[in-house]
């Protein structure tokens, strides 16, 4: 299968055709993004290949095969940093993004038009000045609920496509919410993992309480990105630092949905916090994942063994793959 | 000042993206607050106020650019993020429009810059020409029919008496964290 991987970088978005080997940015000329513009977040259309879209300080972009190069979008995130994008599974016309400061912004026509979700986040943090999202989920039974989770202000679920929002932090040690992973059981019962400053979290009850699992295998409680490479599966994939930016991450791997964990393989050391896991349902076992500070690691094996790759490429907030046919500039 | 960042589009497709310092703006030849420039397209909006269309040249190194713009009657001078360059359509400027009136009806770019800079100068550098149509407008349309292209430009208005929050606006609130417990709060 022919792919393409995609970093959001603080200098634009890199693309790799070569399953990570080299890694390139669009020609400043014809590319259509400022190329040292910070990027936080890429999302992947599911049903057109080769279409990204770019959360930037710049305002939201558009890459599209066709034209080749990043079309800004117009929206009313431009003044903002545009941090997380998420498409609805049932609809890729629905696009939800999240911002600093924390708002969220719904758009149903494929970026048209825009709404401004009634987020009450908090709007204030002592420890970071400005709360922004930092994960964005659809439900995956029902077509109408969001979750997210903000730094720094907890768990958030809306049931009506994010007109209303409540608020979920019952039992959380710690507010500092990065990530939520969801496992729907056969009987109608569900877990749900949310990874924090302070640990991992557990909820049975659609997240009204909360319970810190005990990991021992975990050298530090700061745990980042949380990675199902099947969808509901039950192998979780947690990415964990000395702290937010830090000089060391591990990847840890629980194949019972958080019950237990395992170190994952590497083969090297991690310089910094482990930011950001990339998979995508064509391939569960091919994932990509980068630390904050540039390092870029592949697993071909589902997330047991990850191999480093040579190049690195600074300040990585996010990274994903995607399938591309032949053809697709 | 106003930071302008025009994405500029060729005909051939190339995008350029040069961030670019307005300091002087003139809005049908009028010297008006460079503070009334904006890129924000979401605006809030009181039922009396009125809007136009136009379009706007901005000086630059390489060539003057064109780009639409909508003006409020409130004070927002609403400049689009996309932008043509002047080069690559004077010499077929009859054939370009704004909102179907064609720029040569309306004051063809190289008059604006004219009246300010003389018949053979340069645009200076800075300036922001601001040229509208009459009659009212959310939205404004730079067509080049013989370049087969379209720059579509359109502020939405949220209505001032819209209320975001039913039920009234939300205290803000204030989050300590991490991990909850006591700490210094340095505010």
């Amino acid at each position: 299968m022919k792919y393409r991987a995609y970093a959001a970088t603080m200098q634009s978005v890199w693309f790799s055709d070569d399953e990570g080997t080299s890694w390139s940015r669009l020609s400043t000329p014809w590319g259509g993004m400022y190329n040292e513009s910070r990027c936080w977040a890429v999302n992947c259309h599911p049903d057109r290949p080769g279409e990204l879209l770019a959360g930037t300080d710049q305002g939201l972009y558009r890459y599209t095969p066709a034209l080749g190069r990043f079309e800004h979008i117009p929206s009313p995130m431009d003044g903002l940093h545009i941090l997380q994008i998420a498409r609805a599974p049932h609809n890729a016309d629905v696009i939800v993004c999240g911002t600093r400061p924390a708002e969220i912004f719904i758009s149903e026509d494929d970026g048209r038009t825009w709404m401004r979700s009634n987020l009450d986040a908090a709007t204030e943090c002592w420890f970071i000045n400005t709360t922004r999202v930092t994960s964005i989920q659809f439900d995956p039974r029902d077509a109408d609920t969001l979750w997210i989770t903000v730094e720094i202000d907890g768990v958030f679920r809306s049931r009506d496509r994010g007109r209303s929002w409540e608020h979920l932090i019952e039992g959380l040690h710690d507010n500092d919410t990065h990530d939520l992973a969801f496992r729907d059981h056969g009987s109608g019962q569900r877990t749900i993992l949310c990874s924090t400053e302070d640990g991992v979290h557990r909820s049975t009850d659609e997240g009204s309480t909360w319970h810190r699992l005990d990991i021992p295998q975990a050298r530090w409680a700061y745990f980042r990105s949380l990675k199902q490479p099947a969808s509901n599966g039950h192998v979780v994939i947690a990415s964990v630092g000395d702290k937010p930016s830090g000089e060391a991450g591990d990847l840890l791997i629980s194949r019972d949905f958080g019950q237990t964990w395992t170190c994952c393989e590497l083969s090297c050391p991690a310089n910094s916090t482990f930011w950001s896991i990339g998979s995508n349902p064509a391939d569960a076992t091919l994932l990509f994942v980068a630390t904050i500070f540039g390092q870029i690691f592949k697993s071909t094996d589902g997330g047991e063994r990850w191999i480093k790759l040579r190049r690195e490429l600074g300040e990585i907030r996010m990274i994903t793959w995607a399938p591309v046919p032949d053809g697709v500039s | 000042m106003f930071l302008l960042k025009p994405h500029v589009v060729g005909p051939a497709g190339q995008v350029t993206s040069p961030d670019v310092i307005v300091d002087r703006v003139l809005l049908n030849g009028s010297a008006v607050p460079v503070q009334r420039v904006t890129h924000d397209a979401w605006l809030q909006h009181d039922a009396g106020d009125t809007s136009t269309a136009g379009y706007a040249v901005m000086a630059l190194g390489g060539g003057p650019l064109v780009l639409p713009v909508v003006v409020l009657a409130s004070g927002p001078i609403v400049v689009a993020r996309r932008a043509w360059r002047l080069a690559n359509f004077e010499a077929h400027a009859e054939s370009v429009t704004l909102n179907g009136v064609a720029l040569s009806v309306l004051g063809a770019p190289a008059t604006l810059i004219a009246a300010v800079a003389g018949p053979s100068a340069m645009a200076p550098r800075g300036y922001l020409f601001i040229r509208t149509l009459s009659g009212q407008a959310h939205s404004a349309t730079l067509e080049d029919s013989t370049l087969g292209r379209r720059l579509e430009h359109a502020v939405v208005f949220e209505p001032l008496a819209a209320q975001r929050w039913a039920g009234g606006s939300p205290t803000p609130r204030y989050a300590i964290g991490p991990t909850k417990k006591d700490v210094p709060h340095f505010i």
